[in-house]
């Protein structure tokens, strides 16, 4: 074919300018480490990864959800714990008082003893968790739970409610009990855990403690022990959870970077052989360009 | 003799002819648009002796193009598609490129939106978790409006390339009936065609085909005529006619293209194709519209499914929750420029089910058939989506299949013909902005509570799945309450009503309570109440721990509440992203291809109209050889007439 002077100089300069523009494009694709430079390279795998980054971050969300549970649930364990230790102390305090042929020194010792951990009971049953907020109040959690009305009889001040935290996609999980589920609501025992121990206390006063004492605090200790099997059993789910949820980022990360990082292997080849493209063009132009019957006129 | 100077004259001056035109085809070798010009030899009429005819020697017959009318038209016509294509592509890339912008993209700022909702489903009661909440809310209608602002700037920029391209296209338009008449005098007879002007002017015409697609016949006297669209005439013999810039009949902020015929003046944006214009207004129609309204439908169901959540919650003030986001329901109508008397017609939208929304905007036709009948168009598909004499009738049609229904606000005459945009979502980006400023109304709790008394000896649970939908903002005073006959197994409810619960069989049911002043309650009961255990259901205020209305709040990021159920926000946004993607590669496959294609079409045409230096070196040559031996002839004539002068002066 014929070919006008012009236009075989336009031909090599435009071959030279697209060898150099794909060069630009591994060049850029290498430097930032992204095989999409744009979404329009690739609009599906772009609306993909949009969508796998809100799958991780939704599940770091709840991976940090899980953290905050297991840190109100550890305080909850703890509490508890506590207040079971209190409670087995208080039922020794009370046996002693029924089995052993005492002085009215010695049931003053005892109710002395009782008084402390009665309050030590209310102050942990008022415990606040890291934010600030009444541990066992329900949803009112600027509510101290527990009122003393004064002469054995104590009211709860929160509500029957239980928070419950989004763990995962469909789970959710319990955070805290309520006080009238712990103290309040006692089955076997139409009394709450406090005046239990307040009747105790002035039972001993008048020396009429009654076994009756017993039963009561031990359905007062059941009641809590189960609760604090409870935590326990939340706790497991918890790291149940955990590992599903990590598993799940794991993997969304994996997808994400088959999608979108590069494989740099592949494109340092693809560089060299750009290179070797544009190297090629330049020289067959500075080659040819010598070219014209002028040259010998 | 005579004859032999004769003939020698008639080669020097056609040969000086020949050499001019090699030496013109030379120095235009990078002139753009040029074509090679031949200079056509022809033998002289000879002249009759008494041996026979006798030669005169040589003279130029025609100085020609070497010219192929076919691949011109070719290059023409691959260019137009090729600008076409580049204008529409690089334009849609660019608007990909923010919308998926890994940092100021809107799918980022929806995330942190809703990670600051999870951090306030656990911890209600934290001012500055609120506080972060907010200010995140604040972020995500910022990027909204941000977005918007980015399609603004994209739809002025269409605007000032159709401004910029109509008054170049008009330049183009007028050089070439000037040229048109320069060819006309020029060519006189016709017999000499004026080769350098017929180059200058299909160098424009290829100017003008870089603008816009345009059609062109050359007439018998040589002038070309041009037409754009649907057959407008652009030039006519030594006339043209300008194209003006209008503005679209419902948006004065958009810029559209006409040409007056006779009196008025014809929008004919639609039917413009080709070159840059055509690529830019492509894009328009078919990229950018549909992305206002894409980004417009999921603030509009953002916004919505998030108030309607907050108004059933209860505030840290224990009121029941207001608007989250800026209402944006309700829209005004836009009538035509062109009604004739129905200007002051104005219809206002109302959004009935954000779920039910298309990425749309409508025209409502109306028409005097019948006694008046209205018809309202889906523009995005022009699908009519109903047709009644009725206006309420076909607001009704028109709610239950595209989620919005429309009165008429204001208006006194109607007339045949009139039309009316109506666009439910299109401003709703620009539109969203955060309603609350106090942290305390962000209503993260239920408005009630329940709780059992303290005689209760059976083991019931009632659980709250809250507030369904509202009636008032009235929160009981006293408590509901719920007590138990395990001889009937029903529940009597102090407002009056009961439920039957079996515990051997209902445990786990659901039931609404419609509360009076509040609205309707949902929950679920469980267990086995003894007789005359009582279940109260009372106001939550002070309830600052309870993270229930927030959960739910929560729970809009992973439903599907777009599209008839099909897409959540963030699966509608990548929608948009994935849309836009598509088209745009598509465009640069188009484009590219078109690249080719056009610079197969010019390769062709060079082929034939180029100019090669080694073949014009080798014509010089030739050229000036012949030139030589013509004046050989010359030298030759004058050697014989010295020869006969000294035979004679002997």
């Amino acid at each position: 074919m014929r070919i006008s002077t012009s236009q075989f100089q336009n031909e090599s300069v435009i071959r030279m300018l697209e060898q150099q523009s794909k060069l630009n494009e591994v060049q850029q694709q290498i430097s930032t480490g992204k095989r999409l430079l744009s979404p329009s390279d690739d609009p599906a795998a772009a609306a993909r990864i949009l969508d796998l980054k809100e799958v991780i971050s939704i599940n770091e969300q709840y991976l940090r959800n899980t953290d905050l549970v297991q840190a109100r649930l550890e305080t909850e364990d703890d509490a508890l714990t506590s207040i079971i230790n209190v409670y087995q102390r208080i039922r020794e305090l009370t046996v002693q008082s029924l089995n052993s042929p005492l002085q009215q020194v010695d049931r003053d010792a005892i109710a002395v003893e009782l008084k402390q951990q009665l309050s030590e009971l209310t102050g942990l049953a008022s415990r606040k968790d890291v934010s600030g907020d009444y541990l066992f109040s329900g949803f009112k959690g600027n509510t101290n739970p527990i009122t003393d009305n004064g002469s054995g009889t104590y009211t709860y001040a929160g509500d029957q409610g239980n928070r419950s935290i989004q763990i995962g996609p469909n789970r959710t999980i319990q955070d805290t009990d309520n006080g009238y589920d712990l103290f309040f609501n006692v089955p076997g025992t139409s009394e709450n855990a406090f005046s239990v121990v307040y009747n105790l206390i002035t039972n001993l006063g008048t020396n009429t403690q009654t076994g009756a004492s017993l039963t009561d605090m031990d359905a007062v200790m059941d009641n809590v022990i189960q609760y604090r099997s409870g935590t326990g059993a939340r706790l497991n789910a918890l790291e149940t959870q955990t590992g599903v949820n990590e598993g799940l980022v794991l993997q969304s990360k994996q997808l994400l970077s088959d999608l979108e990082d590069l494989d740099f292997a592949e494109a340092v080849t693809e560089l060299n052989l750009r290179r070797t493209g544009l190297e090629a063009a330049q020289q067959a132009y500075i080659r040819i360009q010598g070219l014209s019957i002028f040259n010998f006129l | 003799m005579a004859e032999l100077l004769n003939i020698g004259v008639s080669g020097l001056t056609s040969y000086q002819r020949a050499l001019t035109t090699v030496s013109h085809n030379i120095t235009n070798a990078n002139t753009a648009g040029y074509t090679r010009q031949l200079t056509d030899l022809a033998a002289q009429a000879p002249q009759f002796t008494g041996a026979g005819f006798e030669g005169t020697g040589v003279q130029v017959s025609a100085i020609k193009r070497s010219y192929n009318n076919f691949l011109e038209d070719q290059v023409t016509r691959n260019l137009t598609a090729f600008k076409q294509q580049e204008a529409l592509s690089s334009l849609s890339a660019d608007l990909d490129n923010f919308l998926a912008d890994p940092d100021i993209g809107v799918a980022p700022i929806l995330q942190n939106f809703f990670t600051s909702l999870q951090d306030l489903s656990t911890d209600p009661s934290s001012t500055p978790t609120r506080q972060v909440l907010l200010s995140d809310a604040n972020s995500l209608t910022a990027i909204f409006n941000s977005s918007y602002d980015r399609l603004q700037n994209l739809k002025n920029g269409v605007n000032v390339e159709v401004s910029s391209s109509v008054s170049e296209i008009n330049s183009f338009s007028k050089a070439i009936a000037d040229i048109n008449k320069d060819i006309l005098v020029a060519s006189g007879g016709g017999r000499f065609p004026p080769n350098d002007l017929l180059d200058q002017r299909q160098n424009l015409l290829n100017k003008l085909a870089e603008k816009i697609s345009v059609t062109s016949f050359e007439q018998d006297d040589g002038t070309l005529n041009v037409f754009v669209g649907g057959g407008q005439s652009l030039v006519v013999g030594t006339q043209y006619q300008a194209l003006s810039v209008v503005n679209s009949e419902y948006d004065r902020t958009v810029s559209n293209i006409a040409i007056s015929q006779g009196a008025t003046n014809i929008d004919i944006t639609d039917q413009i194709s080709g070159g840059k214009l055509g690529g830019v207004i492509n894009f328009r129609t078919d990229v950018l519209n549909p992305a206002y309204n894409q980004l417009g439908r999921i603030a509009v169901s953002l916004s919505g499914n998030i108030n309607s959540q907050n108004q059933l919650g209860l505030t840290l003030g224990n009121t029941m929750g207001g608007n989250f986001f800026t209402d944006l329901t309700s829209s005004t109508s836009i009538s035509s420029t062109s009604n004739a008397t129905a200007t002051d017609y104005l219809f206002t939208s109302t959004i009935s089910d954000t779920n039910l929304l298309k990425s749309s905007e409508y025209r409502l036709d109306y028409s005097s058939a019948s006694g008046g009948t209205y018809t309202m168009t889906r523009l995005s598909d022009n699908t009519t989506v109903g047709t009644s004499t009725n206006l309420a009738t076909l607001s009704s049609t028109v709610s239950a299949s595209e989620g919005f229904s429309f009165s008429l606000t204001s208006g006194t005459s109607i007339t045949n013909g009139d039309k009316f945009r109506i666009s439910p979502v299109v401003n709703a980006a620009r539109d969203i902005s955060v309603s609350i400023t106090n942290t305390n109304d962000i209503a993260t709790a239920s408005p009630l509570v329940f709780s059992g008394q303290a005689t209760n000896s059976g083991d019931v649970l009632f659980n709250n799945d809250g507030l369904i939908s509202k009636s008032g903002s009235t929160i009981p005073g006293t408590p509901i309450t719920f007590t138990f006959n395990s001889t009937t197994n029903v529940f009597a409810i102090s407002t009056g009503g009961t439920i039957a619960y079996d515990p051997a069989t209902d445990g786990g049911t659901q039931y609404q309570l419609t509360v009076a002043g509040l609205g309707s309650y949902q929950f679920t009961v469980s267990g086995t109440p003894s007789n005359g255990d009582v279940i109260s259901l009372g106001s939550n205020a002070g309830g600052t721990g309870d993270n229930r209305n927030v959960l739910k709040i929560l729970g809009t990021q992973s439903q599907k509440l777009l599209g008839g159920s099909t897409a959540s926000f963030q699966e509608a946004y990548a929608q948009l992203v994935a849309d836009v993607g598509v088209k745009a590669k598509r465009a640069e496959f188009s484009s590219q291809a078109n690249q080719v294609l056009y610079e197969r079409a010019v390769a062709s045409q060079q082929a034939t109209s180029g100019v090669n230096l080694d073949e014009e070196a080798a014509d010089l040559i030739r050229y000036q050889q012949a030139y030589q031996a013509v004046a050989r002839v010359i030298s030759t004539a004058d050697e014989i007439f010295q020869v006969l002068l000294g035979a004679v002066s002997r």
